[in-house]
């Protein structure tokens, strides 16, 4: 306890799509793990299982099916409902460990058909593609997604799958990533030289600089230690920025808790075979 | 890299050539527990090296070697790590969970 350090947190900016907030008084480890948590240990959820049942289009069914898991689905208020697909007692898939979706486009006008994600049905309206939640809401502003294109149809192409979604991280495949960047910054004057600039000046200031505008880089410190970080979490629209960074920190701890479990079983076992 | 068989464990394994010594084997683990931990045990108190290493990118498996001067045992050292750690996430987001409150409350 003594030992562990004491990080503050403040936020900066909270948007539908980005939160910017500063760490400090923390450890360059620490803060790099939180980022690799972000990106890669959140859980969302992906279509993962793609059952084609016509498909005469011209996309093969395997592009089609690599699309599918690419799109987007809102995962804010499921994804903790759901149990692992792996962990669930069920044989496939079932209501508790996954979501199904469906998707059925014949093209029947002389005008070629585009399948959008307008065009999923899913069986549970929590977990629906991204783009179709924003139009539903909020009135068409400039910044809001269009519905996303999987395939264009001519008169005739039929386009019918089943789909089943369930919960991963990204480490699994990336298409369950629920930050498309996470910008993240310390030391912005490069008093540290983690950095050697053959010409500081060449090269643009920072936003968070302290510098004077003659000032290229700030004065070397010698046993200077990264403490202050700035994160910027862009959010694909699957979990709120707010609730990446909230699961990220729960995650982290439970790896941590986790592994002190295993731990502690594994030191009382040694204390059996001594003893 | 991550989806195997293996199960998640952690291995002790003392070292014989020098004093008060241990190397600890993380499964399906990468540099995002290594290094965390790695740095948390430079700040213990006793605690002589650490160091981390992921033998090989394609194996998810992260080796810590801690050794203390002989006041506490590596595997106290490590174990105090991993407490602190965990306060100090605790603390995060209980601070993460107050700030969000306050932006909220700004906001509206």
């Amino acid at each position: 306890m003594p030992y562990a350090n004491q990080p503050t947190l403040k936020i900066l900016e909270l948007t539908d799509e980005n939160i910017k907030f500063i760490i400090e008084k923390t450890d360059l480890a620490v803060a790099n793990s939180l980022r690799r948590v972000f990106i890669a240990e959140v859980c969302t959820l992906a279509i993962d299982w793609v059952q084609i049942q016509q498909n005469t289009s011209v996309l093969i069914d395997e592009f089609l099916s690599h699309r599918m898991g690419l799109i987007p689905l809102t995962s804010d208020e499921i994804v903790d409902q759901l149990q692992n697909f792996r962990d669930c007692s069920c044989v496939d898939y079932c209501r508790e460990c996954s979501v199904e979706l469906t998707l059925d486009v014949r093209c029947n006008e002389e005008t070629p058909r585009h399948v959008t994600t307008r065009d999923l049905i899913s069986s549970n309206l929590k977990c629906i593609p991204v783009t179709s939640k924003v139009r539903d809401h909020e009135t068409h502003g400039d910044g809001s997604p269009d519905d996303i294109l999987i395939c264009k149809l001519r008169k005739g192409q039929h386009l019918k799958m089943k789909m089943y979604a369930r919960k991963g991280f990204s480490k699994e495949h990336n298409k369950w990533s629920p930050c498309s960047a996470v910008g993240f910054e310390y030391d912005p004057d490069n008093a540290l030289r983690h950095t050697t600039y053959p010409m500081a000046s060449e090269w643009p200031k920072s936003d968070y600089s302290e510098l004077e505008e003659e000032q290229s880089q700030a004065v070397y410190e010698v046993y200077g230690k990264p403490e202050k970080f700035w994160y910027n979490i862009e959010s694909i629209g699957s979990l709120k920025p707010e609730n990446i960074v909230l699961t990220g920190l729960q995650v982290l701890k439970k790896k941590l808790m986790d592994l002190q479990n295993h731990f502690n079983n594994e030191i009382a076992k040694e204390a059996l075979y001594i003893g | 890299a991550v989806v195997s068989t293996q199960s998640t464990g952690i291995t002790v394994v003392p070292d014989t050539k020098v004093p008060n010594a241990a190397s600890f084997t993380l499964n399906k683990e990468d540099h995002t527990l290594g290094n965390l931990i790695r740095e948390q045990l430079l700040h213990e108190p006793h605690v002589v090296f650490a160091g981390y290493k992921v033998p090989h990118p394609l194996v998810a498996e992260v080796v810590i070697r801690v050794q203390t001067d002989g006041e506490i045992s590596p595997q106290n050292a490590f174990s105090s790590a991993l407490t602190d750690l965990i306060s100090e996430v605790c603390l995060l987001e209980e601070r993460y969970k107050a700030a969000l409150r306050d932006k909220r409350d700004l906001n509206n």
